[in-house]
Parts: structure tokens; C-alpha cells; sequence
């Protein structure tokens, strides 16, 4: 039973979104203080490349994490030191970014496509991988997805249940009154932006690392973006993140299941599959409809249902804070 | 609590601990008293103007020092300066002698200084809990300790008699009561001196005197007090010293006791005012504007106006006078075309434009003064001169085949800017960078400059000098006299009562009733806009 079909598919969900919810965590943490790292393709590129080279070269992987998230790290320093000390758009900035990360990953990399080198090691947790079915789906895996999820739980409750988690959403929704009570905004963006860049430089590495284990060309290209759409779809919060990264995931699971089903029908169909779905929830929830559900549930359900539904991005996001 | 104050001397621990006995330096809240403040000499300069020119200023425990001064004159710069958001160029400041570094406003704080900025400064998303604890350390380190904070924020509140909840969100309060979010805000933090800076331009008369029973008890406890208000009577009430700032520069320091209204007002704007002005009687029989049985959402998604029906008639002031929130800002919006109408008609000079766009609302002649002068009247990035022509962009003489006519704008710019006496560094500075009230001033430059057939003007007055706002007052009459058909939205009742033709008053997104000006007394109006519906037979 434990190695299932469905069983076997679902732990292969959760494997392949990893690193997706750590790049989706990151950007949270980043742009919940006002800053948005639109580089993130081009970083999980160079990162996914470099922690490959760190890696092999090293013979650790653990390594190729580090080299990867100081990789992620610098490119974020770019975006946060050129929107807030050389006050370009940020979006400006980014952009080029990725576009650099793209080519300057294939150029660093190419000796080093397409060889084995090491990876992340299988760790079943002892006990909690004998639960039935939970067991083989969420236990039996390696450290990076065992990160991810508790890096969930840490960014979650970090933003929400810790002191310094409210001078960071001050400084993305509303950085004039964070400046009034004594919080240094530009460190906190710094700070924030610089975290969540190593993050998805983590996320880089685990693909190639972990999941698509070596490097080629483009290894990562499009999972960045996928990690922006992700963000506004969980509405910034960390746990709604993480669903979106696992729907997005198991949606991919479905369309290449669909596709072995029904081989006449074109690819590229299938593929958009997960897009035409985060819209059409996307529209849900900015519809009338959502409001209504939010008035006909009993009352005590409304706060925590509208927090759940609403979707508001950090409001200063995206804006330059001049401090006197 | 010590180590309030920066570079504490082991002395004057000692003089703490002493004092501590007798508890004559302490507050309720267990810091210490700031018994006086002074600011030496300060000067602030921005591009083109000078803010603050050599300011003196003091405050003592006990006491609530007013300062007074036209928009722009540099009271909102002189504490920001205080409060660390600006640095001075020159100048001093000293807290019980001592001069102390306030590079910041962690500094500011640190030395027992707090203050309610003219634009509040609350993170809408956060509870008001959250907002208190923002920036604090927590009882339990990295963890937020928000039960703790409600705790005390509502033993301050009782102290105080400032009711508030602290799990609310910020987003879902009245201005009223971000306000008293704002003061715990401060107390909570142990502040000595509190800089109010406007406190009263957002409130309805009910919660100023909520507030000054507040400020009196804080008063009363040993907390030194700075008061900015346009309000003279406000001022005469409630402060023991005033002083006034022109163009940057202390013209008079007086005790309350020692001067008048008319002498403030004269010190302030440097002439004597005028009486307040007389209306003709003019002809009203074309109807320019009339609303039936409109309904529009508010922010909440609720019906924030119920089926308002309204006329307007050329050569009147038609006021709608209630407390705020009432459906006044949606009913603005929703005759310009900015906010939906979910049911009922909207006629500008015969033609519907219910669900028009604003740009189709501007050609029938409508003007707009809204409420929120940055968010929908101005582009803050833009410069003066830019917003002054914003709405006719498209018109003779400023562009002609799609160019825009410099030459044309400026000497346009230059001939508001002295009419409505903008004080501005240059037609090209942007606007962001204006004092509150000058901002005001551009705005009803540009909307009255284009001899508009119907004027919506939602509190036209607020933030305003009293010299800007007798100015304003003229023109919405002058206005008038030339047939132009006015919409008076308006809290301040006296305004109502000065200008208006016929008064309605909204409650709840309702007209609950007319009254000519003439018969309009203040206590009637006042039930009305409690929601009382007037007897039967009136
Ligand atoms: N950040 C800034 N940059 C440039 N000029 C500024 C800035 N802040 C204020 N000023 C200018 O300094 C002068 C004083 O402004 P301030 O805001 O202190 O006036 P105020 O007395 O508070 O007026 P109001 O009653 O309208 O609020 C004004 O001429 C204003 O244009
Ligand atoms: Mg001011």
C-alpha cells in the first residue's frame, strides 16, 4: 500500500514543489518590506548553477547551499542597494537581472553541464515515516523539503508573532508611521530583501541538487516567474504560499498524467493548465462572490475568513522611502 | 523605567531615585516629567525656502503651549525637527537644561517625545495592538507580547478616557479613533511631551471635546503639551501660552490670558480681517445639478449612500452638513464620476451623466474640491505649475495640436499662484514638497480658475489658515453671485451656517432633512445629524 500509485504521486508533488514554496517564502519575506526582487528567475539560474559547481567541486552539497544563497543573497543586495541607495526602479533593475542571471549562468556553467555530481541524500524520518500513508507521502523524503516546510511554519510566525515581524510589515505597508516609531526602514529592506534573495538561491540549488539533479542550460527558467505568480496568489502569506505552490504542483502532476491519457492533444494545452487555474481562483476570490460567502458565514467564521479571502498586497510595495 | 533620557549621569539617577519618594517628577505612567523643553535658534532650510529661521520655542510640564501660524509658516518643520524627522541646519535643543542629539525619531522617543503627526501615522494593517507594540521591545524578546500591550493600552485607556479596541485593525477605525489609537500610542511609550500637530482638523465637535478632556487630564498629570490648530477658539480654550511663527520667524510669544482672537489672528496674518462677507440676493431658478435616488458603496463594500436625491439650483450654496463618515465623501465621489453608482440618476445642466467618466463630468462644467486632496485632487509628483493645468490639458491656449504651450502655462501658473497667494518656493517646485494648506489653496485655484457651471466643494476649508479660509469663503460666494450653482460638503457647521443657502443634512448615507439658512438653528441641525428625525409638522 505504501507504494501505491497515488501514494508514490502525491510524495512526488511535494518533492517537486519544494523549492518553489522556499523561493515563495523568500520573495514573501522580501516584498512583505516593500521591496520587489523581480530577478528571481535570473537568481535561481545562477544559483541553481553555482551551488552544482560548489557542489561538485567540493564533493558537498551542503556546500553548493552555501555557495547557491550567497549567490541568491548578492543578487538581491543588487536590487535593494540600486532601488534604495541609487533610487532606480526596482522593477527596472530586476529585470536586467534576470536577463543577466540567463545568460551569465550558461556562460559559467558550461563546463559543467550534463556530468553527475552530488546530491541531496534520501532521509526517511524514523517513526513518523511509519504512519500510514502520511508517512510515505510526507516523511519519506531528504532535509531540503523537511526545510521547506518548517520554513514555512518559521516565516509564517515570524511575520505574524514576533516583534521584528511587525517593524517588517511596517516598512512594506506603511513606512512613514514604521520611521515615526523608531524603525530604520532601509535596514529593514536591506535586511529582508538580502534573506529572501538566499532563500531562492536554497531554492536554485535544491532543483539542482535535488530534483533535476546537475546543470544545463536554463535548468530553472520559468520557475522564477512561477515563484512571483505564486506570491500574489497566496496573497502574501507564507501558508496560503505553500498551497499555491502544491496546487501549482499537483496541477503539473495532472496535465502530464492528462497528457499521457490523451496523446492527440497538444502539449502546450496541458501545460497551461496550472495558469488557467490560479486565474480562475485569482478571479474567485477578487469576485463579488467571495463577499457574499463572506457574509452568510456565521460571524464568529467572518474575521478569520475575510483575512483568509481578502487579498491586499503590502501597500507601500514597490516604492522608494526617502529618510531625511 | 529609566534610562528614558540619552547620557544619563549616575547624578542624576541619584535625583531620579530622590524624586522617585516624593513621586513629584513622575507621571501616572511611571516615567519621568519633562519639565521644560527648549529649542534654541533653529533653522531649517529647504530648496528655495526657509522653513525656520532662527525659531525659539519652549514647553514646561503642566502646560500646553499653542503654536500658531499661517500654512506654510513652518510649525509642521519646527516638530518634525523636534520629533527627529528632519535635522536642523542651526539651533539647539535642551530637555531639563541638558542639550540633547535628536537625529532621529528613536531619539526623539528615547527622550520622552512624542507626537501626532497632521497625517496620522498608523499601519492600517495591523490591529491597534500591533501598532502600539510596533517598534518596542517585547516583554518576551523576539516574540510580540500583544496580550500584555492590550492590557496596558486599556488601563491607559480608562486613565485617559480614550475608548478603543485593541484588536480592531487600524483599517477598520474613524479618523476619531485612530486619533486616540495615536495618542495611547504615545503615552504608551512614556511620553513626556506630546507634539499634536493639527489634532482637531478631522474632528467633529463631539470628539474635540472628547479630546480635550483628554489633553486637560494629561495636562493636569504633569505632561508638557504642544497644540497646532487653525482654531483660534480652540486655542483660547484649552492653552496656556501661544506662539506664532510668520514666514519661518517668531512674531509674538504671549500668555493665553494676554491676547485676543482678533489680536492672534492679526499677528498671524499680518492685517486685519475682514468681517464676514455679505451675499446678494441673486436669482435661483435654473436647475444645474440633481441626483435621484442615488445609491453608492462605500470603501466597505456597504451602501454608503441610500438613495439621495438632491437639486441644485444656479446661484446658490446648498450645504450638506453631517458628522463625518455620514456618506459625505461617497456622495462627492459619486457625482464626479469616481465612484460607482449602483442605482439612481445623476444630472449635470439636463444631460444624465450617471456613470460617466470624469472626463465627460469635467466638460458639463463640473468642478471638483475633494476631500482628499492628495489622493484625488493632485498628482504629488507633479509640479505646480503641471497641476494647475491638469484638467484642461486637452484645451486652448495650453497645447495646441497636441503640444503643450509652456509659455501659456506659465504665465497662467504665475497669475493663480498670486491670486490665491500660494506660497511656494516656484511654480516648479512639486507639490508634494507644499505645506498641507497650500496644496488646499492650489487646488481651489485650478478648479475655480475655470468658471465651472456646478462646484462640489467637500470641505474646502480644512487645514486652512483662517486668512486662506476667509479668501475661500469669498471666492465660493463672489462664485455664486455670478450664478455659479455650489455643493458645500462640509463638517464645520459655522461654515455651513455662514454660507449656505438651504442646508441638508446626511446621516447614514440618508438626507434626513432641509432647512432654509435662515430658519437653520445650530442645536436643531445638530439632533438632525445625530440621526433625529424632526417632529412631526417641521
Ligand atoms: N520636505 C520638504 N521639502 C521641501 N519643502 C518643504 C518640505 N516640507 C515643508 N516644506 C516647505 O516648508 C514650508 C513650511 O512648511 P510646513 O509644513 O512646516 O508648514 P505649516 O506651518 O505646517 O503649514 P500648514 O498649516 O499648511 O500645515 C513650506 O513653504 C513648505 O513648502
Ligand atoms: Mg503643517
Amino acid at each position: 500500500m505504501d507504494s501505491s500509485p497515488l501514494v508514490l504521486t502525491l510524495a512526488s508533488i511535494i518533492l517537486a514543489s519544494t523549492p518553489l514554496i522556499i523561493a515563495v517564502c523568500g520573495e514573501i519575506l522580501t516584498e512583505r518590506s516593500g521591496i520587489v526582487n523581480l530577478s528571481l528567475d535570473g537568481t535561481m539560474l545562477m544559483s541553481a548553477m553555482t551551488g552544482f559547481v560548489v557542489a561538485f567541486e567540493t564533493d558537498n552539497v551542503w556546500l553548493g547551499f552555501l555557495g547557491a544563497m550567497g549567490v541568491g543573497a548578492f543578487f538581491a543586495f543588487i536590487v535593494a542597494f540600486g532601488s534604495i541607495r541609487l533610487r532606480q526602479s526596482q522593477f527596472a533593475i530586476g529585470f536586467v537581472l534576470t536577463l543577466l542571471g540567463d545568460d551569465l549562468s550558461a556562460f559559467l556553467g558550461q563546463n559543467y553541464t550534463r556530468i553527475p555530481g552530488p546530491v541531496v541524500q534520501h532521509y526517511a524520518i524514523p517513526i513518523l515515516k511509519d504512519i500510514p500513508i502520511i508517512g510515505p507521502i510526507f516523511f519519506n523524503q531528504n532535509v531540503i523539503v523537511y526545510f521547506a516546510y518548517i520554513l514555512v511554519f518559521v516565516t509564517w510566525f515570524w511575520l505574524f508573532r514576533t516583534q521584528p515581524g511587525l517593524r517588517l510589515r511596517s516598512a512594506g505597508d506603511r513606512p512613514e508611521a514604521g520611521f515615526a516609531r523608531g524603525v530604520g526602514i532601509n535596514f529593514q529592506r536591506y535586511l529582508y530583501t538580502i534573506i529572501g534573495g538566499g532563500l531562492v538561491g536554497v531554492a536554485g540549488a535544491s532543483y539542482s541538487l535535488n530534483i533535476k539533479i546537475g546543470w544545463a542550460e536554463g535548468l530553472t527558467r520559468g520557475f522564477g516567474w512561477i515563484a512571483l505568480a505564486i506570491v500574489i496568489f497566496g496573497g502574501w502569506s507564507p501558508i496560503r504560499g505553500m498551497f499555491g505552490a502544491l496546487l501549482f504542483g499537483a496541477t503539473k502532476a495532472l496535465a502530464t498524467y492528462l497528457q499521457r491519457t490523451f496523446p492527440e492533444v497538444s502539449v502546450v494545452a496541458f501545460n497551461a493548465i496550472p495558469w488557467v487555474l490560479m486565474i480562475l481562483v485569482l478571479l474567485l476570490v477578487g469576485s463579488d462572490f467571495t463577499e457574499r460567502v463572506i457574509t452568510v458565514a456565521p460571524k464568529s467564521l467572518r474575521r478569520p475568513l475575510q483575512r483568509f479571502l481578502k487579498i491586499s498586497p503590502p501597500q507601500a510595495l514597490g516604492s522608494t522611502f526617502v529618510e531625511d | 523605567m529609566r534610562g528614558q533620557r540619552p547620557r544619563i549621569t549616575a547624578q542624576e539617577i541619584e535625583i531620579q531615585n530622590q524624586y522617585m519618594a516624593d513621586n513629584t517628577e513622575f507621571l501616572p505612567s511611571g516615567k519621568p516629567k519633562i519639565s521644560t523643553m527648549e529649542m534654541r535658534g533653529i533653522v531649517k532650510r529647504f530648496p528655495g525656502v526657509l522653513a525656520n529661521d532662527h525659531v525659539d520655542f519652549d514647553v514646561h510640564s503642566g502646560e500646553m503651549h499653542a503654536l500658531l501660524g499661517e500654512n506654510g509658516a513652518g510649525k509642521s518643520t519646527l516638530m518634525r525637527v523636534l520629533y527627529g524627522l528632519y535635522q536642523a541646519e542651526e539651533g539647539e535643543i535642551l530637555i531639563d537644561g541638558h542639550p540633547v542629539q535628536i537625529e532621529s525619531p528613536h531619539d526623539a522617543i528615547e527622550a520622552g517625545i512624542g507626537m501626532i503627526h497632521q497625517h496620522f501615522m498608523l499601519v492600517p494593517t495591523l490591529t491597534v495592538a500591533e501598532n502600539v507594540a510596533l517598534g518596542l521591545p517585547s516583554s518576551r524578546g523576539a516574540l510580540t507580547d500583544l496580550d500584555r500591550v492590550s492590557a496596558r493600552v486599556l488601563e491607559l485607556a480608562d486613565l485617559y478616557g480614550l475608548q478603543v479596541d485593541p484588536d480592531a485593525y487600524v483599517w477598520q477605525l474613524a479618523v476619531g479613533q485612530q486619533q486616540r489609537v495615536e495618542i495611547i500610542k504615545a503615552l504608551y511609550r512614556g511620553a513626556a511631551l506630546l507634539i499634536l500637530d493639527e489634532p482637531t482638523a478631522v474632528l467633529t465637535p463631539q470628539e474635540v471635546s472628547e479630546l480635550f478632556v483628554t489633553l486637560r487630564q494629561m495636562m493636569v498629570d504633569g505632561h508638557a503639551l504642544i497644540f497646532i490648530s487653525h482654531k483660534l477658539q480652540e486655542v483660547m480654550d484649552i492653552c496656556s501660552r501661544v506662539t506664532v511663527l510668520r514666514d519661518g520667524r517668531v512674531v509674538g510669544q504671549q500668555p493665553i490670558d494676554q491676547v485676543t482672537k482678533g489680536a492672534l489672528a492679526r499677528m498671524m496674518v499680518g492685517r486685519e480681517l475682514q468681517a464676514q462677507p455679505e451675499k446678494e440676493e441673486i436669482e435661483q431658478d435654473e436647475t444645474r445639478l440633481s441626483l435621484r435616488d442615488v445609491w453608492a458603496d462605500n470603501d466597505l463594500g456597504t451602501p454608503g449612500l441610500q438613495g439621495v436625491s438632491l437639486d441644485l439650483r444656479a446661484g446658490e450654496i446648498l450645504g450638506v452638513a453631517g458628522v463625518s463618515g455620514n456618506g459625505q465623501r461617497e456622495l462627492a465621489q459619486a457625482i464626479n464620476g469616481l465612484r460607482t453608482i449602483t442605482k439612481g440618476t445623476v444630472k449635470a445642466g439636463g444631460k444624465d451623466i450617471t456613470g460617466a467618466s470624469p472626463a465627460v463630468i469635467i466638460q458639463q462644467g463640473v468642478s471638483y474640491v475633494p476631500e482628499e486632496r492628495m489622493e484625488d485632487g493632485m498628482i504629488k509628483e507633479f509640479t505646480v505649475a503641471e497641476n494647475l493645468i491638469l484638467r484642461e490639458v486637452n484645451k486652448q491656449p495650453f497645447s495646441r495640436g497636441g503640444f503643450l504651450n509652456f509659455r501659456a502655462i506659465s504665465r497662467q501658473s504665475d497669475e493663480l499662484i498670486k491670486e490665491f497667494n500660494v506660497k511656494t518656493p516656484s511654480k516648479d517646485t512639486p507639490v508634494k514638497n507644499l505645506s498641507g494648506g497650500n496644496i488646499q489653496k492650489l487646488l481651489l485655484a485650478r478648479e475655480l480658475s475655470r468658471k465651472p457651471e456646478v462646484i462640489i466643494a467637500a470641505q474646502p476649508t480644512r487645514g486652512l489658515d483662517i486668512g486662506a479660509t476667509e479668501y475661500v469663503h469669498q471666492v465660493l460666494i463672489d462664485q455664486r453671485a455670478e450664478g455659479t450653482a455650489i455643493l458645500l460638503i462640509s463638517e464645520d457647521l459655522d461654515e455651513i451656517l455662514a454660507l449656505s443657502d438651504r442646508i441638508i443634512v446626511i446621516y447614514e448615507g440618508e438626507i434626513m432633512g432641509e432647512v432654509s439658512a435662515e430658519k437653520a438653528d445650530p442645536e436643531q441641525l445638530g439632533l438632525l445629524m445625530a440621526g433625529v428625525r424632526s417632529q412631526a409638522g417641521e
